[in-house]
């Protein structure tokens, strides 16, 4: 109940603070639109169903990049993280792909394959998979050797010690990365939009700047942060139910 | 004999090159069904000889042999309990208790069966849906115990298991512990550095110097069990012990331990 009340304050504090500027700045209202024009927008978006075809759009493109970077990261990052040698080679070309911006991919991408669900793909994945399969892989090296002679000791074979101790293990520090990744990607999801797509949130942005409407835009970005922080409870939940699917 | 070592050596090597020498040409014969307490001060090797019976180590020279045949990689027959009880924080009591039971051809139900036969057995039936952190030192160790007596083992190692428990914990535990491996029927090698407890548990206690560890003496353990504290013969055993640690020369400082 209190959590309740502080998230309504802190929004209430944001919206005056937005109105308060507005009101203050004198700037035209077709730059920075009130609070309540946005609100106009977005329900003006809302009914006639362009907002939910781009959300859809966009959580596709979403769903589709952060699920293949989980999957690959995890799996790649098992099998590098339990060999030590094909980690040494690996390792390297990770650590030096890893902070080229995924964004910087995108006119290469477009190039090659042309707008459409495949680029935003391609950056939600890149934007995921480094981060994931790095902790993996390090979580896995890191392993308690303690787990590995219990192991040994109660007859856990080679493919079973992988689900059974490994994993499980390094869960915790996996599901860590999951969740930061989650975030990370939903960032990268509006840039990439913004290039490589003629739908979706990003798009939205694009188009309402193209038409002045900056009320859409501002609506486009509303959505945006709510999703963000819908997707982020929901991994929370995930991460609890999974914990216990080891057990 | 049952358990065979002779002259096994171990050394490891430090990072500077140096070379350091843990076992000093130990041999040890141990009898099936034989409970042996190896006791000596920090540092004196008996972590190193227990993995090296139990085959989580390698000698770097010298053989062991268990039945017969060489040890050379730990075995689901033979099971350490380890000083930090080793439980799977994932899986709950009964899960853990069952961890050993999975590669066997048992089926879900007579898994579950064994599980919680066993945790009877450590008295801890009301426990089987908690989880290790949930528990406290001793619950932990006694879940430890029941895993690796679960899966009928030929041979349990412990290593100092009951070393962080307070003493009332400890004398009970002391007391089950006997009393279960009696009634299973298998061979004990148990570290410890409290006297007292080796000659409580033991058939034989193996005692053990440092710099390079080696054995010492080896004291039978001819006492009826159940053997009490005050005992002449448990009070006299202990002040050959003793007198093993301490020579003549700094005899005080025994009223100390
Ligand atoms: N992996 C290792 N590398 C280098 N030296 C080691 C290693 N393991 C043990 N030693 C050394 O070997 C000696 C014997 O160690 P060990 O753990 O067997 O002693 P311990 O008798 O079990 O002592 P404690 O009662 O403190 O557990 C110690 O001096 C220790 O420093
Ligand atoms: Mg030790």
């Amino acid at each position: 109940m209190k959590k309740i009340w502080e998230i309504t304050l802190s929004f209430g504090i944001l919206l005056a603070i937005w109105q308060g500027i507005v009101a203050i700045g004198n700037f035209s209202p077709a730059l920075l639109p009130s609070p309540w024009a946005v609100g106009e927008a977005l329900f003006e978006l809302f009914a006639n169903g362009v907002m939910i075809k781009n959300i859809l759009v966009s959580l596709y493109r979403f769903a589709m990049g952060y699920s293949i970077a989980v999957a690959f990261g995890a799996i790649l990052g098992l099998v590098l993280g339990w060999y030590p040698k094909l980690f040494g080679y690996t390792n390297p070309i990770l650590q030096y792909l890893r902070p080229i911006a995924p964004v910087a991919w995108m006119p290469f991408v477009v190039l090659l394959i042309g707008i459409g669900d495949t680029p935003a793909i391609v950056i939600i994945f890149l934007a995921a998979f480094f981060p994931v399969v790095l902790t993996t892989a390090n979580a896995v090296r890191k392993l308690d050797p303690i787990y590995l002679k219990i192991a040994a000791n109660y007859g856990v074979k080679e493919p079973e010690v992988l689900w059974k101790i490994v994993f499980p293990a390094v869960f915790p520090q996996v599901a860590n990365s999951l969740h930061l990744a989650l975030g990370s990607a939903w960032v990268f999801l509006v840039p990439a939009e913004m290039i490589g797509a003629q739908s979706g949130l990003g798009y939205m942005i694009v188009d309402a700047r193209n038409n002045m409407r900056t009320d859409q835009l501002l609506s486009a970005m509303v959505v945006i942060g709510i999703i963000g922080l819908l997707l982020d409870l929901s991994i929370a939940r995930g991460e609890k139910t999974v914990m216990k699917l080891w057990e | 004999m049952y358990i065979e070592i002779e002259h096994a050596k171990k050394h490891f090597s430090h990072p500077d090159g140096s070379l350091f020498v843990a076992l000093e040409d130990v041999s040890l014969t141990i009898k099936k069904g034989e409970f042996i307490c190896l006791l000596g001060q920090s540092g004196c090797g008996k972590t190193t000889l227990l993995n090296v019976i139990a085959g989580f180590e390698k000698l770097s020279s010298g053989t062991v042999k268990i039945e017969g045949k060489s040890v050379n990689k730990a075995s689901e027959k033979n099971v350490m309990i380890f000083q930090n009880y080793g439980l799977l924080p994932w899986r709950s009591v009964r899960r853990n208790v069952e961890l050993g039971l999975e590669s066997g051809s048992y089926t879900r139900t007579e898994r579950r069966k064994i599980a919680e036969d066993y945790l009877k057995m450590v008295n801890l039936s009301d426990f089987a849906d908690r989880y290790p952190c949930s528990l406290s030192g001793g619950q932990q160790q006694r879940v430890a115990i029941a895993r690796a007596l679960a899966v009928k083992p030929d041979i349990l190692f412990m290593d100092e298991p009951f070393g962080a428990l307070d003493a009332i914990t400890r004398g009970k535990m002391q007391h089950d512990l006997r009393k279960i491996v009696d009634r299973e029927d298998c061979t004990v090698i148990f570290v410890t550095h409290d006297i007292d407890e080796a000659i409580f548990l033991a058939d034989r206690i193996v005692v053990m110097t440092p710099n390079p560890g080696k054995i010492k003496r080896i004291f039978p353990v001819n006492i009826y069990q159940p053997r009490y504290r005050h005992e002449p013969d448990f009070v006299e055993l202990r002040e050959q012990i003793l007198r093993e640690f301490f020579p003549k020369s700094d005899r005080r400082i025994e009223y100390f331990i």
